[in-house]
């Protein structure tokens, strides 16, 4: 039992803050993504001894993908409402902050808001590979894809970010 | 100064352009979009763009998860170690409970087998001729061992009374006798 808490507390504090990010940008909620989280390692917890070590990291991220789908199935209505109050949110921000708008934060900020909107996978592959550093194969093996759709993914994912960036731009000028 | 063209990328281009701006080539394609972004305009601002984005991307920093949920996660699985351990533990009491109990099953069930077939099996009934065959056998035991006791009283009174008792006690006697005589 002790070997198993030390195994398990070794990948909760690598997996914990990799999967609480990829549950926010999936959900674009806080709680929804908390819950997740703490979903996926009750889960890890009960199906350890099942998984090989060496595919645990995957398992951990493709259990966290699994999980974000579900509640995204589960909270459709919920989401949409909350995209639209997002949208809107966003349309006021952009009118006031126009002097702001090619200050760096700004433009992470707006980088996030595009990478959130991106279609589940491009979005899941762009984060995976972006922000969480993991490799084409390790992303391959969560997101059950071969490895050159993962590249492919990846290659739409940042076009459509451009496109997006430029789009808002041009609406804002 | 060399006049850049105005040329629209191809999807591979564009590939090793988003490469380049986001830092994920090789020496040699690095090169290749090196070499695409000093000759082609579009190219050029294709890269400036993704750059910038990638910048950005990079400078998003890590969400933390709070402390609260962290603590609230790791009581949760604290409290799924207990559960465990105490159904191990019952596991395990369950399982010699099972083997002392089958022993005892057991050894019930094989006593009860053997009282009713005991019970249940007719005493048997002998014949005449049976009971006469064995009163004869009986007889002849007896008989021998009557001969055996005839044989061992002739022995003892020949050999071990006569030779072994009377012989030296008669010898020791007459020392004895000799022996006051001679006082005398």
């Amino acid at each position: 039992m002790a070997r198993k808490e030390t195994k398990y507390n070794k990948l909760f504090n690598s997996y914990k803050n990799r999967v609480y990010e990829y549950a926010l940008y999936m959900l674009k909620n806080q709680m929804d993504a908390e819950d997740v989280t703490q979903e996926v390692f009750i889960k890890l917890w009960q199906r350890m001894n099942e998984v090989k070590t060496s595919k645990l990291g995957s398992w951990i991220m493709k259990t966290t993908r699994n999980l974000c789908i579900d509640y995204l199935r589960k909270r459709k209505t919920v989401i949409n409402g909350e995209k639209k109050i997002l949208q809107e949110k966003d349309k006021e921000e952009k009118t006031i902050n126009l002097a702001a708008q090619f200050e760096t934060k700004v433009v992470t900020e707006k980088v996030r808001a595009v990478i959130s909107d991106l279609p589940e996978l491009w979005r899941s592959v762009f984060v995976l590979y972006e922000i969480q550093n993991f490799k084409y194969r390790e992303i391959s093996e969560m997101l059950s894809v071969p490895v050159n759709s993962v590249k492919v993914y990846l290659f739409r994912a940042r076009n459509k970010i451009r496109e997006e960036i430029l789009k808002n731009d041009k609406v804002e000028v | 100064m060399t006049k850049l063209k105005f040329e629209s990328l191809t999807d591979e281009q564009k590939a090793l352009l988003l490469d380049y701006a986001y830092g994920t080539v090789n020496r040699i394609s690095a090169l290749k979009a090196r070499r695409l972004v000093s000759t082609n305009y579009v190219a050029r601002e294709f890269y400036l763009e993704n750059k910038k984005i990638a910048e950005a991307v990079r400078s998003i920093k890590e969400k933390q998860l709070s402390e609260k949920v962290e603590e609230r996660i790791l009581k949760n699985i604290s409290v799924l170690a207990e559960k465990e351990i105490d159904l191990k533990k019952e596991l395990k009491f369950r399982q010699l409970n099972v083997g002392f109990a089958g022993a005892v099953v057991t050894v019930v069930v094989a006593l009860i087998v053997a009282l009713l077939v005991n019970f249940n099996s007719p005493k048997r009934q002998y014949s005449y001729s049976e009971i006469r065959e064995a009163n004869k056998e009986v007889l002849e035991s007896l008989a021998i061992v009557a001969r055996t006791f005839k044989k061992t009283e002739i022995f003892v009174t020949n050999d071990v009374v006569a030779n072994r008792l009377l012989q030296p006690f008669k010898k020791s006697k007459s020392l004895v006798n000799n022996l006051f005589e001679v006082k005398k």
